[in-house]
Protein backbone atom coordinates (compact mmCIF):
# COMPACT_ATOMS: atom_id res chain seq x y z
CA UNK A 1 0.00 0.00 0.00
CA UNK A 2 2.44 2.32 1.12
CA UNK A 3 4.37 1.78 -2.27
CA UNK A 4 1.41 2.90 -4.20
CA UNK A 5 0.77 6.17 -2.33
CA UNK A 6 4.59 6.77 -3.28
CA UNK A 7 4.38 6.01 -6.77
CA UNK A 8 0.85 7.71 -6.84
CA UNK A 9 1.90 10.82 -5.85
CA UNK A 10 5.07 10.82 -7.75
CA UNK A 11 2.41 10.69 -10.91
CA UNK A 12 0.54 13.20 -9.63
CA UNK A 13 3.45 15.36 -9.03
CA UNK A 14 4.01 15.21 -12.48
CA UNK A 15 0.71 15.27 -13.82
CA UNK A 16 0.01 18.52 -12.25
CA UNK A 17 3.39 19.90 -13.47
CA UNK A 18 1.32 19.87 -16.51
CA UNK A 19 -0.43 22.74 -15.77
CA UNK A 20 -1.54 23.57 -19.97
CA UNK A 21 -3.37 20.72 -20.34
CA UNK A 22 -5.68 21.45 -17.05
CA UNK A 23 -5.85 25.16 -18.31
CA UNK A 24 -6.99 23.59 -21.91
CA UNK A 25 -9.66 21.45 -20.55
CA UNK A 26 -11.70 24.30 -18.46
CA UNK A 27 -10.97 26.57 -22.04
CA UNK A 28 -12.52 23.63 -23.99
CA UNK A 29 -15.54 23.69 -21.17
CA UNK A 30 -16.05 27.46 -21.69
CA UNK A 31 -15.96 27.14 -25.29
CA UNK A 32 -18.55 24.43 -25.87
CA UNK A 33 -20.45 25.73 -22.80
CA UNK A 34 -21.16 29.36 -23.49
CA UNK A 35 -20.27 29.56 -27.22
CA UNK A 36 -21.25 26.13 -28.78
CA UNK A 37 -23.93 24.82 -26.54
CA UNK A 38 -25.95 28.68 -26.76
CA UNK A 39 -25.96 29.14 -30.02
CA UNK A 40 -27.11 25.37 -30.68
CA UNK A 41 -29.72 25.15 -28.06
CA UNK A 42 -31.17 28.50 -29.72
CA UNK A 43 -31.48 26.36 -33.05
CA UNK A 44 -32.73 23.19 -31.40
CA UNK A 45 -36.73 23.87 -31.69
CA UNK A 46 -38.15 20.73 -30.70
CA UNK A 47 -36.59 20.32 -27.25
CA UNK A 48 -37.46 22.46 -24.77
CA UNK A 49 -34.62 23.72 -22.71
CA UNK A 50 -31.88 22.05 -25.00
CA UNK A 51 -29.26 24.12 -22.95
CA UNK A 52 -29.35 22.29 -19.79
CA UNK A 53 -29.36 19.51 -21.82
CA UNK A 54 -26.17 19.91 -23.82
CA UNK A 55 -24.65 21.13 -20.04
CA UNK A 56 -24.74 17.61 -18.56
CA UNK A 57 -23.94 16.01 -22.04
CA UNK A 58 -20.32 18.35 -21.98
CA UNK A 59 -19.91 17.19 -18.49
CA UNK A 60 -20.06 13.72 -19.72
CA UNK A 61 -17.84 14.67 -22.84
CA UNK A 62 -15.32 15.97 -20.48
CA UNK A 63 -15.44 12.82 -18.11
CA UNK A 64 -14.63 11.06 -21.07
CA UNK A 65 -12.01 13.06 -22.68
CA UNK A 66 -10.12 13.33 -19.09
CA UNK A 67 -10.37 9.09 -18.89
CA UNK A 68 -9.30 8.51 -22.14
CA UNK A 69 -6.72 11.02 -21.70
CA UNK A 70 -5.38 8.59 -18.05
CA UNK A 71 -5.31 5.56 -20.88
CA UNK A 72 -3.56 7.18 -23.42
CA UNK A 73 -0.94 8.37 -20.84
CA UNK A 74 -0.60 5.38 -19.44
CA UNK A 75 0.44 4.06 -22.93
CA UNK A 76 2.55 6.89 -23.60
CA UNK A 77 4.69 6.17 -20.69
CA UNK A 78 5.37 2.87 -21.89
CA UNK A 79 6.40 4.35 -25.19
CA UNK A 80 8.88 6.38 -23.75
CA UNK A 81 10.66 3.91 -21.35
CA UNK A 82 9.00 5.31 -17.91
CA UNK A 83 6.73 1.52 -17.51
CA UNK A 84 9.97 -0.34 -17.83
CA UNK A 85 11.63 1.84 -14.74
CA UNK A 86 7.98 1.48 -12.86
CA UNK A 87 8.25 -1.88 -13.80
CA UNK A 88 11.42 -2.72 -11.52
CA UNK A 89 9.87 -1.10 -8.73
CA UNK A 90 8.50 -3.24 -6.07
CA UNK A 91 4.78 -2.99 -6.50
CA UNK A 92 2.31 -5.71 -7.21
CA UNK A 93 0.67 -5.72 -11.38
CA UNK A 94 -2.46 -5.45 -9.71
CA UNK A 95 -1.42 -2.64 -7.41
CA UNK A 96 0.25 -0.44 -10.38
CA UNK A 97 -3.05 -0.39 -12.02
CA UNK A 98 -5.04 0.72 -9.57
CA UNK A 99 -2.76 3.33 -9.04
CA UNK A 100 -2.96 4.15 -12.50
CA UNK A 101 -6.70 4.37 -12.36
CA UNK A 102 -6.49 6.35 -9.08
CA UNK A 103 -4.93 9.18 -10.52
CA UNK A 104 -7.07 9.41 -13.47
CA UNK A 105 -9.72 10.07 -10.82
CA UNK A 106 -8.01 12.54 -8.83
CA UNK A 107 -6.73 14.72 -12.39
CA UNK A 108 -10.09 13.65 -13.45
CA UNK A 109 -11.98 15.66 -10.35
CA UNK A 110 -9.17 18.57 -10.61
CA UNK A 111 -10.49 18.80 -14.52
CA UNK A 112 -13.85 18.43 -14.06
CA UNK A 113 -14.77 19.69 -10.58
CA UNK A 114 -14.44 23.25 -11.44
CA UNK A 115 -16.91 22.77 -14.61
CA UNK A 116 -19.35 20.42 -12.48
CA UNK A 117 -20.01 22.87 -9.88
CA UNK A 118 -20.37 25.77 -12.04
CA UNK A 119 -23.12 23.82 -14.25
CA UNK A 120 -24.40 22.80 -11.15
CA UNK A 121 -24.18 26.11 -9.49
CA UNK A 122 -25.54 27.86 -12.25
CA UNK A 123 -28.52 25.81 -12.69
CA UNK A 124 -29.40 26.37 -9.16
CA UNK A 125 -28.71 22.85 -7.55
CA UNK A 126 -28.05 21.86 -3.85
CA UNK A 127 -24.70 20.39 -2.64
CA UNK A 128 -26.58 17.03 -2.22
CA UNK A 129 -27.27 16.96 -5.79
CA UNK A 130 -23.24 18.07 -6.45
CA UNK A 131 -22.57 14.82 -4.28
CA UNK A 132 -24.00 12.47 -6.34
CA UNK A 133 -23.47 13.42 -9.59
CA UNK A 134 -19.68 13.82 -8.96
CA UNK A 135 -20.39 10.34 -7.64
CA UNK A 136 -22.23 9.30 -11.13
CA UNK A 137 -19.38 10.91 -13.05
CA UNK A 138 -16.94 9.41 -11.32
CA UNK A 139 -18.16 6.01 -11.28
CA UNK A 140 -18.61 6.43 -15.44
CA UNK A 141 -14.68 7.39 -15.02
CA UNK A 142 -13.67 4.41 -13.60
CA UNK A 143 -15.24 1.98 -16.46
CA UNK A 144 -14.05 4.45 -18.79
CA UNK A 145 -10.57 4.20 -17.86
CA UNK A 146 -10.91 0.85 -17.14
CA UNK A 147 -11.73 0.18 -21.19
CA UNK A 148 -8.84 2.54 -22.06
CA UNK A 149 -5.86 1.34 -19.68
CA UNK A 150 -7.28 -2.66 -20.76
CA UNK A 151 -6.85 -1.57 -24.17
CA UNK A 152 -2.93 -0.50 -23.86
CA UNK A 153 -2.10 -4.35 -24.52
CA UNK A 154 -2.94 -3.42 -28.77
CA UNK A 155 -0.81 -0.17 -27.84
CA UNK A 156 2.44 -2.37 -27.15
CA UNK A 157 1.95 -3.94 -30.57
CA UNK A 158 1.06 -0.88 -32.86
CA UNK A 159 0.29 2.57 -31.18
CA UNK A 160 -1.24 3.62 -34.26
CA UNK A 161 -3.84 0.94 -34.21
CA UNK A 162 -4.30 1.96 -30.16
CA UNK A 163 -4.91 5.56 -31.34
CA UNK A 164 -7.17 4.75 -34.15
CA UNK A 165 -9.23 2.09 -31.88
CA UNK A 166 -9.59 4.28 -28.41
CA UNK A 167 -10.67 7.55 -31.48
CA UNK A 168 -13.31 5.16 -32.95
CA UNK A 169 -14.18 3.39 -29.73
CA UNK A 170 -14.70 7.16 -28.81
CA UNK A 171 -16.63 8.17 -31.79
CA UNK A 172 -18.94 5.58 -31.49
CA UNK A 173 -19.82 5.50 -27.73
CA UNK A 174 -20.26 9.24 -27.79
CA UNK A 175 -22.20 9.38 -31.13
CA UNK A 176 -24.52 6.93 -30.81
CA UNK A 177 -25.61 7.85 -26.79
CA UNK A 178 -27.62 10.08 -25.65
CA UNK A 179 -25.06 12.74 -24.19
CA UNK A 180 -25.85 15.35 -26.88
CA UNK A 181 -29.81 14.52 -28.01
CA UNK A 182 -32.75 12.50 -26.25
CA UNK A 183 -33.40 8.60 -27.68
CA UNK A 184 -36.69 9.71 -28.72
CA UNK A 185 -35.03 11.74 -31.17
CA UNK A 186 -32.81 9.22 -32.51
CA UNK A 187 -33.66 6.94 -35.58
CA UNK A 188 -34.83 3.60 -34.57
CA UNK A 189 -31.38 1.99 -35.90
CA UNK A 190 -29.35 4.31 -33.81
CA UNK A 191 -31.67 4.21 -30.61
CA UNK A 192 -31.07 0.08 -30.85
CA UNK A 193 -27.48 0.95 -30.93
CA UNK A 194 -27.55 3.67 -28.09
CA UNK A 195 -29.49 0.96 -25.91
CA UNK A 196 -26.59 -1.09 -26.05
CA UNK A 197 -24.17 1.80 -24.72
CA UNK A 198 -23.34 2.47 -21.26
CA UNK A 199 -22.91 5.93 -21.59
CA UNK A 200 -26.43 6.39 -22.58
CA UNK A 201 -27.28 4.78 -19.09
CA UNK A 202 -24.78 7.04 -17.35
CA UNK A 203 -25.86 10.25 -19.40
CA UNK A 204 -29.75 9.77 -18.17
CA UNK A 205 -28.62 9.14 -14.62
CA UNK A 206 -26.88 11.91 -14.75
CA UNK A 207 -29.87 14.02 -15.73
CA UNK A 208 -31.84 11.98 -13.40
CA UNK A 209 -30.16 12.86 -10.71
CA UNK A 210 -30.16 16.60 -11.53
CA UNK A 211 -34.02 16.14 -12.42
CA UNK A 212 -34.13 17.36 -15.92
CA UNK A 213 -37.09 16.53 -17.12
CA UNK A 214 -36.87 15.00 -20.43
CA UNK A 215 -39.08 12.25 -21.91
CA UNK A 216 -37.73 9.17 -22.42
CA UNK A 217 -34.97 8.68 -19.87
CA UNK A 218 -34.01 5.68 -19.05
CA UNK A 219 -35.07 3.94 -15.57
CA UNK A 220 -32.71 5.25 -13.08
CA UNK A 221 -32.38 2.01 -11.55
CA UNK A 222 -31.29 -0.08 -14.42
CA UNK A 223 -29.12 2.99 -15.45
CA UNK A 224 -27.31 2.64 -11.80
CA UNK A 225 -26.85 -1.18 -12.17
CA UNK A 226 -24.93 -0.45 -15.67
CA UNK A 227 -22.73 1.85 -14.94
CA UNK A 228 -21.98 0.01 -11.41
CA UNK A 229 -21.67 -2.97 -13.83
CA UNK A 230 -19.18 -2.08 -16.33
CA UNK A 231 -17.22 0.09 -13.87
CA UNK A 232 -16.70 -3.46 -11.55
CA UNK A 233 -16.44 -5.46 -14.66
CA UNK A 234 -13.64 -3.06 -16.56
CA UNK A 235 -11.78 -2.44 -13.19
CA UNK A 236 -11.62 -6.45 -12.68
CA UNK A 237 -10.55 -6.88 -16.37
CA UNK A 238 -8.43 -4.67 -15.94
CA UNK A 239 -6.63 -5.71 -12.65
CA UNK A 240 -6.72 -9.34 -14.66
CA UNK A 241 -5.51 -7.93 -18.12
CA UNK A 242 -3.03 -5.70 -17.06
CA UNK A 243 -0.67 -7.85 -15.31
CA UNK A 244 -0.43 -10.01 -18.10
CA UNK A 245 0.10 -7.93 -20.99
CA UNK A 246 2.79 -5.90 -19.01
CA UNK A 247 5.24 -8.66 -18.24
CA UNK A 248 8.03 -8.70 -21.17
CA UNK A 249 6.34 -5.82 -22.51
CA UNK A 250 8.81 -4.39 -25.61
CA UNK A 251 7.50 -1.08 -27.00
CA UNK A 252 9.39 1.73 -27.74
CA UNK B 1 17.95 17.60 -59.45
CA UNK B 2 17.01 21.44 -59.36
CA UNK B 3 16.11 23.13 -56.55
CA UNK B 4 12.42 23.15 -56.97
CA UNK B 5 12.38 19.29 -57.51
CA UNK B 6 13.98 18.90 -54.29
CA UNK B 7 11.48 21.15 -52.32
CA UNK B 8 8.67 18.88 -54.14
CA UNK B 9 10.57 15.45 -52.81
CA UNK B 10 10.27 17.42 -49.42
CA UNK B 11 6.93 18.29 -50.20
CA UNK B 12 6.20 14.15 -51.06
CA UNK B 13 7.77 13.34 -48.21
CA UNK B 14 5.97 15.48 -45.62
CA UNK B 15 2.65 14.85 -47.09
CA UNK B 16 3.16 10.71 -47.16
CA UNK B 17 3.68 10.96 -42.92
CA UNK B 18 0.45 12.35 -42.82
CA UNK B 19 -1.67 9.73 -45.11
CA UNK B 20 1.33 6.73 -44.26
CA UNK B 21 -0.72 5.46 -40.91
CA UNK B 22 -3.52 4.60 -43.22
CA UNK B 23 -5.47 3.26 -39.69
CA UNK B 24 -4.98 6.61 -38.32
CA UNK B 25 -6.88 8.31 -41.62
CA UNK B 26 -9.11 6.27 -42.19
CA UNK B 27 -10.44 6.77 -38.51
CA UNK B 28 -10.36 10.25 -38.72
CA UNK B 29 -12.29 9.65 -41.80
CA UNK B 30 -15.03 7.95 -39.80
CA UNK B 31 -15.17 10.50 -37.19
CA UNK B 32 -16.02 13.05 -39.67
CA UNK B 33 -18.55 10.36 -40.98
CA UNK B 34 -20.08 9.63 -38.02
CA UNK B 35 -20.43 13.60 -37.06
CA UNK B 36 -22.57 13.69 -40.81
CA UNK B 37 -24.59 11.09 -40.54
CA UNK B 38 -25.07 10.78 -37.26
CA UNK B 39 -24.97 13.99 -35.36
CA UNK B 40 -26.32 15.77 -38.78
CA UNK B 41 -28.87 13.27 -39.29
CA UNK B 42 -30.15 13.19 -35.34
CA UNK B 43 -29.96 17.21 -35.19
CA UNK B 44 -31.90 17.64 -38.56
CA UNK B 45 -35.26 16.10 -36.63
CA UNK B 46 -34.65 18.48 -33.61
CA UNK B 47 -34.11 21.78 -36.00
CA UNK B 48 -36.68 22.93 -37.89
CA UNK B 49 -35.40 26.49 -39.02
CA UNK B 50 -32.74 24.52 -41.54
CA UNK B 51 -32.34 21.52 -43.20
CA UNK B 52 -29.55 21.10 -40.76
CA UNK B 53 -28.39 17.79 -42.21
CA UNK B 54 -27.59 19.79 -45.52
CA UNK B 55 -25.90 22.56 -43.50
CA UNK B 56 -24.07 20.87 -41.07
CA UNK B 57 -21.76 18.33 -43.88
CA UNK B 58 -20.40 21.48 -45.37
CA UNK B 59 -18.97 22.18 -41.56
CA UNK B 60 -17.73 19.06 -41.07
CA UNK B 61 -15.75 19.00 -44.72
CA UNK B 62 -14.07 22.23 -43.72
CA UNK B 63 -13.73 21.14 -40.54
CA UNK B 64 -11.91 18.10 -41.84
CA UNK B 65 -9.65 20.30 -44.03
CA UNK B 66 -8.85 22.16 -40.96
CA UNK B 67 -7.35 19.25 -38.56
CA UNK B 68 -5.60 18.37 -41.95
CA UNK B 69 -4.09 20.97 -42.99
CA UNK B 70 -3.07 21.82 -39.05
CA UNK B 71 -1.37 18.53 -38.71
CA UNK B 72 1.94 19.98 -40.74
CA UNK B 73 1.87 22.22 -37.57
CA UNK B 74 2.59 19.11 -35.88
CA UNK B 75 4.69 17.36 -38.21
CA UNK B 76 6.89 20.18 -38.08
CA UNK B 77 6.83 20.70 -34.34
CA UNK B 78 8.04 16.61 -34.42
CA UNK B 79 10.67 17.15 -36.83
CA UNK B 80 11.83 20.21 -35.42
CA UNK B 81 12.37 18.30 -32.08
CA UNK B 82 13.53 15.24 -33.10
CA UNK B 83 16.02 16.54 -35.93
CA UNK B 84 14.18 15.60 -39.14
CA UNK B 85 13.96 19.74 -39.73
CA UNK B 86 17.90 19.80 -39.13
CA UNK B 87 18.30 17.10 -41.62
CA UNK B 88 16.18 19.36 -44.25
CA UNK B 89 17.85 22.30 -43.38
CA UNK B 90 21.58 20.35 -44.66
CA UNK B 91 20.14 19.27 -47.94
CA UNK B 92 21.03 21.86 -50.58
CA UNK B 93 17.80 23.87 -50.73
CA UNK B 94 17.06 26.84 -49.85
CA UNK B 95 15.63 27.99 -46.19
CA UNK B 96 12.62 29.32 -48.39
CA UNK B 97 12.39 26.19 -50.28
CA UNK B 98 11.66 23.90 -47.20
CA UNK B 99 9.11 26.20 -45.59
CA UNK B 100 7.09 26.37 -48.99
CA UNK B 101 7.17 22.71 -49.05
CA UNK B 102 5.72 22.60 -46.06
CA UNK B 103 3.22 24.88 -46.81
CA UNK B 104 2.82 23.33 -49.70
CA UNK B 105 1.97 19.85 -48.07
CA UNK B 106 -0.40 21.17 -45.89
CA UNK B 107 -2.03 22.41 -48.72
CA UNK B 108 -2.70 19.36 -50.35
CA UNK B 109 -3.08 17.07 -47.60
CA UNK B 110 -6.26 19.68 -46.57
CA UNK B 111 -7.81 19.55 -50.37
CA UNK B 112 -6.97 15.73 -50.66
CA UNK B 113 -8.63 15.17 -47.38
CA UNK B 114 -11.75 17.36 -47.57
CA UNK B 115 -12.16 15.91 -51.64
CA UNK B 116 -12.89 12.60 -49.95
CA UNK B 117 -15.08 13.89 -47.91
CA UNK B 118 -16.79 16.04 -50.47
CA UNK B 119 -16.99 13.07 -52.66
CA UNK B 120 -18.86 10.88 -49.17
CA UNK B 121 -21.35 13.56 -48.47
CA UNK B 122 -21.93 13.93 -52.11
CA UNK B 123 -23.50 10.43 -52.36
CA UNK B 124 -26.34 11.78 -50.02
CA UNK B 125 -26.17 15.41 -50.94
CA UNK B 126 -26.08 15.13 -54.90
CA UNK B 127 -26.12 18.56 -54.95
CA UNK B 128 -22.72 18.59 -54.34
CA UNK B 129 -21.98 16.81 -57.77
CA UNK B 130 -21.32 19.69 -59.75
CA UNK B 131 -18.60 21.73 -61.67
CA UNK B 132 -18.64 24.36 -58.53
CA UNK B 133 -17.61 21.89 -56.63
CA UNK B 134 -14.57 21.10 -59.11
CA UNK B 135 -14.02 24.82 -59.13
CA UNK B 136 -13.78 25.19 -55.82
CA UNK B 137 -10.85 22.42 -55.02
CA UNK B 138 -8.24 25.53 -55.97
CA UNK B 139 -9.85 28.04 -53.59
CA UNK B 140 -10.26 24.84 -50.86
CA UNK B 141 -6.04 23.82 -51.70
CA UNK B 142 -5.34 28.28 -50.71
CA UNK B 143 -7.49 27.79 -47.66
CA UNK B 144 -5.86 25.00 -46.60
CA UNK B 145 -2.28 26.45 -47.34
CA UNK B 146 -3.77 29.63 -45.49
CA UNK B 147 -4.81 27.63 -42.06
CA UNK B 148 -1.21 25.87 -42.08
CA UNK B 149 -0.41 29.31 -41.74
CA UNK B 150 -2.01 29.87 -37.99
CA UNK B 151 -0.18 26.52 -36.83
CA UNK B 152 3.16 28.05 -38.17
CA UNK B 153 2.33 31.09 -35.77
CA UNK B 154 1.95 27.94 -33.29
CA UNK B 155 5.31 26.59 -34.29
CA UNK B 156 6.87 29.54 -33.69
CA UNK B 157 5.60 30.36 -29.97
CA UNK B 158 5.88 26.34 -29.21
CA UNK B 159 9.27 24.92 -27.28
CA UNK B 160 9.78 21.29 -27.32
CA UNK B 161 6.94 19.92 -24.99
CA UNK B 162 3.63 19.88 -24.86
CA UNK B 163 2.65 23.20 -25.42
CA UNK B 164 2.51 22.71 -28.94
CA UNK B 165 -0.26 20.57 -28.52
CA UNK B 166 -2.21 22.38 -26.17
CA UNK B 167 -2.10 25.51 -28.12
CA UNK B 168 -3.61 23.44 -31.18
CA UNK B 169 -6.40 22.06 -29.49
CA UNK B 170 -7.28 25.43 -28.03
CA UNK B 171 -7.08 26.92 -31.73
CA UNK B 172 -8.97 24.27 -32.83
CA UNK B 173 -11.88 24.74 -30.65
CA UNK B 174 -12.00 28.16 -30.37
CA UNK B 175 -11.70 28.65 -34.48
CA UNK B 176 -14.30 25.65 -34.91
CA UNK B 177 -16.70 27.35 -32.13
CA UNK B 178 -16.13 30.67 -33.39
CA UNK B 179 -17.59 30.25 -37.22
CA UNK B 180 -20.49 29.47 -39.15
CA UNK B 181 -19.12 25.55 -39.29
CA UNK B 182 -22.12 24.48 -37.35
CA UNK B 183 -24.63 27.26 -36.74
CA UNK B 184 -25.85 29.78 -39.60
CA UNK B 185 -24.39 33.49 -38.84
CA UNK B 186 -28.71 34.75 -38.18
CA UNK B 187 -28.22 32.73 -34.83
CA UNK B 188 -24.66 34.37 -33.96
CA UNK B 189 -26.33 37.61 -34.78
CA UNK B 190 -28.88 37.20 -32.18
CA UNK B 191 -26.33 35.95 -29.16
CA UNK B 192 -22.83 38.36 -30.28
CA UNK B 193 -21.80 41.93 -30.61
CA UNK B 194 -21.54 43.14 -34.30
CA UNK B 195 -17.96 43.11 -34.16
CA UNK B 196 -17.80 39.59 -33.21
CA UNK B 197 -19.82 38.94 -35.61
CA UNK B 198 -17.94 39.89 -38.37
CA UNK B 199 -14.53 38.58 -36.89
CA UNK B 200 -16.68 35.32 -37.45
CA UNK B 201 -17.61 35.91 -40.45
CA UNK B 202 -14.25 36.74 -41.70
CA UNK B 203 -12.91 33.53 -39.99
CA UNK B 204 -11.71 31.50 -42.90
CA UNK B 205 -13.89 28.28 -41.77
CA UNK B 206 -16.99 30.17 -42.44
CA UNK B 207 -15.78 31.06 -45.63
CA UNK B 208 -15.19 28.37 -46.51
CA UNK B 209 -18.04 26.27 -44.83
CA UNK B 210 -20.48 29.15 -46.77
CA UNK B 211 -19.17 28.25 -50.06
CA UNK B 212 -19.96 24.71 -50.42
CA UNK B 213 -23.21 25.61 -48.99
CA UNK B 214 -23.34 27.87 -51.74
CA UNK B 215 -22.90 24.97 -54.21
CA UNK B 216 -25.36 22.95 -52.56
CA UNK B 217 -28.03 26.29 -52.86
CA UNK B 218 -26.97 26.24 -56.62
CA UNK B 219 -25.52 29.05 -56.68
CA UNK B 220 -27.41 31.38 -54.60
CA UNK B 221 -25.23 32.94 -51.38
CA UNK B 222 -26.29 30.88 -48.43
CA UNK B 223 -25.84 33.67 -46.38
CA UNK B 224 -24.49 37.17 -46.17
CA UNK B 225 -21.49 35.61 -44.75
CA UNK B 226 -20.03 34.48 -48.20
CA UNK B 227 -17.76 36.26 -50.18
CA UNK B 228 -15.16 34.05 -52.45
CA UNK B 229 -13.02 37.33 -52.50
CA UNK B 230 -12.62 37.50 -48.97
CA UNK B 231 -12.08 34.04 -48.47
CA UNK B 232 -8.80 34.22 -50.97
CA UNK B 233 -7.92 37.47 -49.27
CA UNK B 234 -8.09 35.78 -45.62
CA UNK B 235 -6.57 32.65 -46.77
CA UNK B 236 -3.65 34.11 -48.49
CA UNK B 237 -3.05 36.67 -45.55
CA UNK B 238 -2.44 34.19 -43.29
CA UNK B 239 -0.59 32.16 -45.45
CA UNK B 240 1.71 34.98 -45.58
CA UNK B 241 2.06 34.99 -41.97
CA UNK B 242 2.71 31.20 -42.01
CA UNK B 243 5.78 32.13 -44.07
CA UNK B 244 7.08 34.53 -42.18
CA UNK B 245 6.48 32.79 -39.19
CA UNK B 246 8.75 29.12 -40.46
CA UNK B 247 11.12 31.29 -41.87
CA UNK B 248 11.66 32.87 -38.78
CA UNK B 249 11.20 29.45 -37.02
CA UNK B 250 13.66 27.42 -39.41
CA UNK B 251 16.28 30.59 -39.62
CA UNK B 252 16.48 30.03 -35.78
CA UNK B 253 17.31 26.42 -36.19
CA UNK B 254 19.94 27.39 -38.50
CA UNK B 255 21.36 29.58 -36.65
CA UNK B 256 21.27 27.57 -33.08
CA UNK B 257 20.66 24.42 -34.43
CA UNK B 258 17.53 23.35 -31.92
CA UNK B 259 14.69 24.15 -30.37
CA UNK B 260 14.96 26.29 -27.69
Amino acid sequence: MRELLTLMSFELRETFDSVPWTVYFWFFFGFQYFVYGQLVSRLISQLPNYYVYYGTGLLIIMTFNVASWSGRRFVEGAHEGRLRYILSLPIRRGELFLEQLMVGLIANIVRIGPPLVFVLWINGMSPAVMFTSTLVLLSMSVGIMGIMISLSFIAFKSFDIYSAIVASTSAILIRFSTILYPLSFMPNSYASVARFNPLTYGSDLLRNVLNIDVSQLLNPGISVVVVAAVGISMLTLGMALVPRTLEGVRSS
Amino acid sequence: MSQRSRMLQITRVDLSYFFRTKWLVATLIGLNITDMLVVGIVYKGMITAVNYFQFYAPGVIITGLFFASFDVGRRVHLGLTEGVSQYYLSLPVSLDDVVWAHLLSAGLGGAIYAGILTVIAAALIPQLVSLSTLALIPFMFILSMGLAGIAAVLNLFSKAGDRYFVFADGIQTAMVSLSTVAYPISVISSYFPSSVVTLIQLNPLSQGAEALRTVINNGTPSSSAFNLPTLLITSLVLLGVGVVSYRHVFTKLWDVGKLQ
